[in-house]
């Protein structure tokens, strides 16, 4: 057993665990952060996506130890005050959402795609989420709210009401 | 306006409120078993119906509690609706919550593409009783007639004076109406709030990462368990020896069950790591010889038995044994996992004779059976049963709290999982989370069974089938083939092999594999019979107009009658399920490793009325997928009795780079609603395989297609 010191949504965290524990056990069983989703703990799916540093990373086969002082963003980090995420307001735009539970992480894949590629290309959209699974099939409405996020971030709209 | 619905007294349960909390109508349904051991078995599934309680609270929000769960379907929004519509309530103020598990609900289950179907009217009259009562409550506010009032949004307006109550200064004064002894429902062209979209209510808690699905549970003191099951069919644990997991940190026990062993520990990852420290041995019981092959084997000769007629109209065999023109072909169905993206998993905590169970679940009451039965027995199970029945049949001691659901498809009609959850927590005092590995999830579910379909068909003059012959096998129970062709001479079979595999529903049941078998051998008569497929559908279609409208419509939309583009081939399959039409064109090409590749989706749909129709597109393109995922990626198979594949490296899901663009043309039509959830899965796997024979002149007739090229 080990401490780390996580900064994670932006407020620092200590943390005594396994240092090969995955982030993503220690954020939904230690730190009880549960909008990053357990699936298929190998790094096949998507549903376990936080950013790190800005980068989507799979967090079911990325230890703790690995973290250092890398900065952690979950889905819960993305709202700042009451105001959705842009990503987040395209997703109920285009009623992506059916059982949701992949959301989370397809939102992640989404913002990071966004936050390094402003105007990505069918190509780029399909290369950056291809790894986020979705049994309900929700993939039509993701290519499209990824589509209306691209426009309203592109006219500055940068933030949208939370209700 | 339609005629006036009578109620039946005895099914309306009116509680007056006298504390504030407002003006609440109870419904339960004629039908229903209000009484219903949770013990006890249920009998068929058209016995249990839903039901639904509507309150309005003095500060006017009307909450509307549902029976049905929401796994992605669009009910937590499509039922309230429903009520809303009837009630004239302002949507803006309506509330939604679980039902409890409640005599006045019914048995509680969710699936069969029947939660509007079988909604429809009761949710309806549910809110015209509550408007009518609202309406008389405030005529006698006033003291004024009844027919100068009106209800708009939340309001009952008496129209000449222009004065207004909302219903919830109404509610208590509603109380104490009587029931009225009819109500009449709207026509559909009065309908204001069905047939527009409205955005799912439950939509922001799944994008903020707030809601709370089974696996996102917590409570004070939780520990959790990860099991492994035995890989092997009818095999049992045999021994093990926990040493090593014991050492792991966190880890605070190891228990046995008959066929699996759980580690449980402080978190997953102790729990899991745990498990794999674990030294076990399995008696791999009597099925460790059972491969796909040897099933297929079976399936072959067991084929030809025709255990069961189910369909025989005319003189089939006679007239192709007369024919010079018959047409005949094989097609063999594997085994489908369901794979939803939140694993199996539930929650218990069993404390001085109560158990509290929180589960994502298709049948809440089901899991309460199943809990019911893992906590008591003997003595104890009767003294519970009588407490239940001086209870008005709730049932106290077993609690079912619901969750969010990551995915159903109807795996999660089972309760396998809460069982064992059930059977862990007895051993801790403490609740105790049990998650399954995707590993096994992929390996321990309750698969879609494989079939085998041998098709026989006569030609006549017009190259039309005289005659039809659809022998079916698979394991027990089967369900027969049936289709809406007119062919005047019909034999259909079905026979049974001996099987190992647990089997269950999974999303539109036999359709699946029926209607590819079907679907792709009319193709092949069409082609034999030197026709346009969809022409001779059309003509084959002369007695049923929806499914005959859904095909033209279909044909129109994806340009049919047009070439396709340069390299691309259009196969076409429709069909009816769930008393809906659904007809689709899917446009494919064949990459230079003969790979199919889907470009393009054509959907013609009648579900007659539609509540929401963006929620019937979201299904309808969901659909397509979970049945394309089918058709051209994976399957499940068996060896040495056990399930190969483990996780989706090797039971792959369609990729959003691999999703077709998916046209949707959805027909108007104020036929009362069919269901929407599976009908549009069944057609896309023939689709795809007759556009695959129109470009490599190749017949699939095993799935997935990527096997056969």
């Amino acid at each position: 057993m080990s401490t780390f010191e996580l900064i994670i949504n932006g407020k620092p965290f200590t943390v005594d665990a396994e240092p090969d524990m995955p982030l993503l056990w220690v954020l939904r069983d230690l730190l009880r952060l549960t909008g990053a989703k357990y699936s298929c703990g190998n790094g096949y799916c998507g549903a376990c996506t936080v950013h790190k540093d800005g980068e989507a990373i799979r967090s079911c086969v990325t230890p703790v130890s690995t973290i250092g002082n890398a900065k952690i963003t979950t889905i819960e980090g993305l709202i700042s005050g009451d105001k959705l995420h842009p990503v987040q307001q395209a997703w109920i735009d285009e009623q992506v959402a059916q059982c949701g539970y992949c959301q989370p992480g397809q939102i992640m894949s989404a913002v990071a795609l966004l936050t390094n590629n402003p105007n990505p290309s069918d190509k780029d959209i399909d290369d950056a989420m291809s790894g986020n699974l979705c049994r309900c099939g929700t993939y039509p409405r993701v290519r499209k709210a990824i589509r209306s996020a691209i426009k309203s971030l592109s006219t500055g709209a940068t933030t949208a009401d939370a209700t | 306006m339609s005629d006036p619905v009578k109620i039946n007294r005895r099914d309306f349960l009116k509680i007056s409120a006298g504390t504030g909390a407002g003006f609440i109508i109870g419904i339960s349904f004629a039908g229903c078993d209000n009484n219903q051991s949770p013990g006890a078995e249920k009998t068929s599934a058209d016995s249990f119906m839903p039901s639904a309680w509507l309150s309005i609270s003095p500060d006017n929000t009307i909450t509307i509690k549902i029976a049905e769960v929401d796994m992605g379907q669009g009910v937590m929004t499509a039922l309230p609706m429903l009520i809303a519509e009837e009630l004239e309530a302002d949507w803006s103020k309506i509330k939604v919550e679980h039902a409890p598990l409640e005599p006045a609900y019914g048995y509680q289950v969710t699936g069969g593409s029947d939660t509007i179907r079988t909604s429809w009217n009761t949710l309806r009259n549910a809110g015209a009783i509550a408007k009518t009562m609202l309406l008389a409550a405030a005529a006698k506010t006033w003291n004024v007639p009844e027919s100068e009032c009106i209800a708009e949004q939340s309001f009952i307006v008496h129209k000449p004076s222009q004065r207004k109550l909302s219903y919830g200064e109404l509610a208590k004064a509603a109380s104490s109406v009587p029931i009225p002894k009819s109500v009449t429902l709207k026509t559909p062209g009065q309908f204001r709030l069905l047939g527009q979209s409205m955005p799912r209510l439950d939509n922001l808690e799944k994008i903020n990462g707030t809601a709370v699905y089974g696996i996102d549970v917590m409570l004070p003191g939780l520990l959790t368990a990860a099991i492994k099951h035995c890989p092997v069919f009818g095999g049992k644990l045999k021994s093990v020896d926990s040493g090593n997991a014991e050492k792991v940190s966190g880890v605070k026990k190891v228990v046995k069950l008959e066929a699996a062993v759980a580690v449980v520990a402080d978190n997953y990852w102790s729990a899991q790591k745990g498990l794999q420290a674990l030294n076990i041995v399995w008696d791999k019981g009597p099925n460790q010889d059972v491969s796909s092959q040897t099933i297929s084997t079976s399936l072959q000769q067991a084929v030809h038995k025709n255990e069961k007629i189910v369909q025989n109209k005319g003189a089939a065999e006679a007239v192709i044994n007369g024919s010079s023109r018959i047409v005949e072909a094989v097609y063999e169905l594997p085994f489908q996992a369901h794979a939803t993206m939140e694993p199996m998993n539930c929650t218990a905590y069993v404390k001085d004779g109560k158990c509290d169970v929180w589960v994502s679940t298709q049948e809440p009451s089901g899991a309460q059976n199943t809990a019911f039965n893992e906590v008591f027995s003997g003595l104890g199970k009767q003294i519970e049963k009588l407490k239940q029945r001086l209870n008005g049949g709730r049932l106290e001691s077993v609690r079912i709290h619901k969750t969010a659901i990551g995915g159903g498809f109807g795996r999660r009609f089972k309760s396998d999982y809460v069982s064992e959850a059930i059977k862990i927590a007895k051993s801790v005092d403490a609740p105790v989370k049990l998650i399954w590995s995707r590993e096994e999830d992929i390996q321990h579910d309750f698969y879609r069974p494989v079939t085998f379909h041998n098709m026989k068909a006569a030609l006549d003059i017009e190259g039309l089938p005289a005659a039809w012959i659809h022998q079916s096998a698979g394991p027990k129970g089967l369900h027969g083939a049936s289709f809406l062709y007119n062919i005047e001479n019909v034999l259909t079979t079905v026979s049974s092999i001996d099987n190992i595999v647990p089997l269950g529903a999974w999303r539109s049941i036999h359709h699946s594999f029926n209607a590819f078998a079907i679907e792709c051998f009319i193709d092949e008569l069409a082609y034999a019979a030197k026709q346009d497929p969809v022409d001779y559908r059309l003509k084959l279609l002369n007695k049923d107009e929806r499914l005959k409208n859904v095909v033209e419509l279909v044909a129109e939309k994806s340009d049919w009658r047009q070439p396709a583009p340069e390299g691309h081939f259009r196969g076409i399959a429709a069909l009816e399920c769930f008393g809906s039409y659904v007809a689709q064109v899917a446009e494919i090409s064949m990459t230079k490793t003969d790979e199919v590749k889907v470009h393009r989706v054509v959907c013609a749909f009648d579900c007659g009325l539609m509540v929401n129709p963006d929620t019937v597109r979201a299904q309808i393109e969901g659909g397509i997928l979970f049945g394309l995922t089918a058709a051209i990626k994976s399957s499940i198979t068996i060896k040495d009795g056990r399930v190969e594949q483990s996780n989706f490296h090797d039971f792959q899901l369609i990729r959003l780079n691999e999703t077709p663009e998916i046209d949707i043309h959805l027909v108007n039509n104020t036929s009362p609603p069919g269901g929407v959830g599976e009908t549009p899965v069944p057609p896309i796997a023939p689709a795809v395989a007759n556009a695959v024979f129109a470009a490599t002149g190749k017949r699939i007739r095993s799935l997935p297609v990527t096997k056969l090229i």
